[in-house]
């Protein structure tokens, strides 16, 4: 029987130059690593069996737990916000590696103070690290939390959106938040599937990784010493904002929003095609402007904090996924930026429905997983529940996704807008779940009094001019 | 040598403390030989009582002793350390972590992960051996054994962080079972004869308690 190969996981980004270094200097040299190839998948030089294959940072720690790679190095914070939810993991943390690394700090505004928020009411926090950020709250006995698992940009929601924000300190403090205690100490590590290091022999990978340069031993989640509060905790609500507030996208969708306002003949200082303040301020009396990731924002808007925001229907289908009876509606359709999300497939495969598909993959074994690889975890169990896909398995990513399709997964659910990415990576949409545009969302009940009138002024002129776009 | 005799054991409450137990002794043949020859011994024997499902749980109470020590600990703390290895006590690898950070990986390996495979002694060997050199000659027993398990199509399981009795045992310990009962035990434990006055012979054994033994087989006879 022809031995399977030794499957290593290393991260893309900024670790990748310093890694490709040290790597260099233990024998472990994949070419084109180092480089920022765009290549996805490299053989390493003189060690035959061993492949490796780069994610992004934070896919790493559920590839190795599922078993799909039997060695890996990646940020700790990343395998703690598995291990510390998940106790019996499939993951073995083997070595702290010498390589820069950056804490996880609790961050709020300037004046900030934990216990004066925790004895003021409900605290609110934001961050990408959900099971950490629970970790070490419970341990600081904060006694009324509402934690807010966002897709990134966690810093955007203090203070009005949130009290708190949890993640990288340097992305808290470039938005002027101030650090209120350590959540998690970072480190890189190299680890281990368990099932691999239980059942094969894996030397030839584990060698040079083995003699990488040690790190700090000192990493991982911290156990924070709780909070004397000296009161009782308040239980009163929030009072009533009376500003209407808008949240603005950056990235991919920032032009189009841009375009689409200007249609509209509305503008906000601050956000134009090449500008992006976290605060745009608007000419018009009793607006208020955010922009945040276009990801966040049904959340945001469930939540109560905008009266509406600027996204894309598929980030409101996502949404609608996770939380179907959620308060979040569309108000009008921005008619910009055709997208389209869907499964994808590799471009040889001998089928031209999914259901053609599925019976070519199980030709052999009828009992065969499917694996979904996507950003949109919920769309991708909805999915294959709506196909009937029988047993499958859900593969959560947060980038690099189209080196999965067809090694790692049989199926990317995918977004589109042109499809030039998904060709030059021999990739096709074999099903469209869904046809997306930038669209205004809303409260599925419209605000009384001037919030209520303002957001039909803007739905009515957002509407009015891009009905004719494009 | 082997004996069937009555052997007397504190135990509390009514319990007997009368015990018929059934051995093997062997004194002669170091590890290399003697483990594999003890452990086909007891397969045979519990598949001539017609037992299935045989599984082989597979220690060495050299390898905890050897990482323990090159922590820096002496003896009385490799033993209370080892006490609290067995509970579960995962600060104890945090503290020994700290002490030997460059051991972090074998002592995870060893506490954490459960081997059933040649390749996991080998991932064993290559975490620990630059850490721990003195584990050398226990990771050889214990692939000696796993080699010779594997030629007899034996199922096993390596578990390196529960040797019984760590004081008793030197080497390779294991416990045999059939349909998940305990059946037989033992190891090697080169040490005894001098312990005891004599010249240094290296040994090994297993035992089985009759009784226990006894209702494992007429269990397995009514089903």
């Amino acid at each position: 029987m022809k031995e399977l190969p030794i499957r290593v996981a290393l991260p893309r980004g900024e670790l990748r130059t310093p890694l490709a270094e040290q790597l260099a200097a233990v024998d472990f040299v994949a070419e084109g690593y180092g480089e920022g190839s765009r290549s996805y998948r490299f053989d390493v030089n003189g060690r035959p069996g061993v492949q490796v294959r780069v994610f992004s940072d934070e896919d790493i720690p559920i590839q190795v737990a599922l078993g799909n790679y039997d060695l890996a190095i990646c940020s700790r914070a990343w395998v703690d916000e598995l291990l510390v939810r998940y106790r019996h993991d499939s993951i073995v943390p083997l070595r702290a590696l010498d390589l820069p690394s950056e804490r996880l700090v609790i961050g709020g505004a300037a004046g900030a103070n934990l216990e004066a928020m925790a004895t003021a009411g409900p605290v609110r926090v934001a961050t990408e690290y959900p099971n950490v950020a629970q970790h070490v709250l419970t341990r600081l006995r904060i006694p009324n939390v509402q934690l807010f698992e966002v897709w990134a940009q966690a810093q955007a929601w203090p203070p009005d959106d949130a009290e708190l924000a949890i993640g990288l300190q340097s992305d808290l403090e470039a938005d002027n938040l101030v650090t209120l205690a350590e959540a998690h100490r970072g480190g890189v590590w190299l680890i281990g599937n368990r099932e691999s290091l239980a059942q094969r022999n894996l030397e030839a990978a584990l060698a040079p990784l083995m003699a990488l340069p040690l790190g700090p031993s000192a990493t991982g989640v911290v156990s924070p010493t709780p909070l004397q509060l000296t009161a009782v905790p308040s239980m009163a609500a929030r009072p009533e904002r009376d500003t209407f507030r808008i949240a603005v996208p950056d990235g991919h969708a920032q032009r189009h929003t841009v375009a689409a306002l200007a249609a509209a003949g509305i503008e906000f200082e601050g956000y134009t095609a090449d500008r992006a303040d976290r605060w745009p301020q608007s000419s018009i009396d009793g607006v208020e402007v955010k922009m945040m990731r276009p990801q966040d924002m049904p959340r945001a808007v469930a939540l109560g904090g905008f009266d509406m925001a600027l996204t894309g229907q598929d980030w409101l289908g996502v949404f609608d996924s996770l939380f179907p009876s959620a308060p979040v509606t569309q108000l009008c359709d921005l008619q910009r930026s055709d997208y389209r999300l869907g499964a994808v497939v590799s471009e040889d495969l001998p089928a031209e429905t999914i259901g053609e598909a599925v019976a070519y993959w199980r030709r052999d074994d009828p009992g065969r997983t499917i694996r979904l690889a996507s950003e949109y975890a919920a769309l991708a169990d909805q999915y294959a529940r709506d196909q009937h896909l029988g047993r499958y398995r859900v593969i959560p990513l947060s980038g690099a996704s189209e080196g999965f399709v067809p090694e790692d997964a049989e199926i990317l659910i995918e977004g589109t807008e042109t499809g030039t990415t998904l060709k030059a990576n021999r990739l096709r949409m074999i099903d469209v779940i869904m046809m997306s545009t930038n669209c205004a969302i809303g409260n599925s009940t419209r605000p009384d009094g001037r919030r209520g009138e303002l957001r039909d002024e803007f739905v009515e002129r957002l509407s009015g001019a891009n009905a004719s776009a494009d | 040598m082997s004996y069937v005799e009555p052997v007397y054991r504190f135990e509390p409450g009514d319990a007997d403390r009368e015990l018929w137990q059934c051995g093997v002794e062997l004194f002669g043949p170091g590890a290399a030989e003697g483990d594999p020859e003890l452990l086909r011994m007891a397969l045979e024997l519990l598949t001539a009582l017609g037992l299935e499902d045989l599984r082989v749980d597979l220690a060495h109470a050299g390898l905890i002793r050897a990482v323990l020590a090159s922590a820096g600990l002496d003896f009385a703390e490799q033993l209370s350390s080892y006490d609290r290895m067995l509970e579960g006590d995962q600060s104890l690898i945090e503290e020994l972590t700290a002490a030997q950070p460059d051991g972090a990986a074998a002592l995870r390996l060893l506490a954490d992960v459960d081997g059933d495979s040649t390749g996991y002694v080998a991932n064993l060997r290559t975490t620990m051996l630059p850490v721990v050199p003195a584990a050398e000659q226990a990771l050889a027993e214990l692939e000696g054994i796993a080699t010779a398990l594997d030629a007899a199509g034996a199922m096993y399981r390596i578990l390196p962080g529960t040797a019984s009795n760590f004081e008793y045992y030197s080497g390779v310990t294991f416990r045999v079972t059939a349909n998940g009962n305990e059946c037989i035990s033992g190891g090697r434990y080169d040490g005894l004869t001098e312990s005891v006055g004599g010249s240094s012979v290296p040994a090994s054994g297993f035992a089985a308690s009759l009784s226990q033994l006894a209702e494992v087989v007429t269990n397995g006879e009514s089903k």
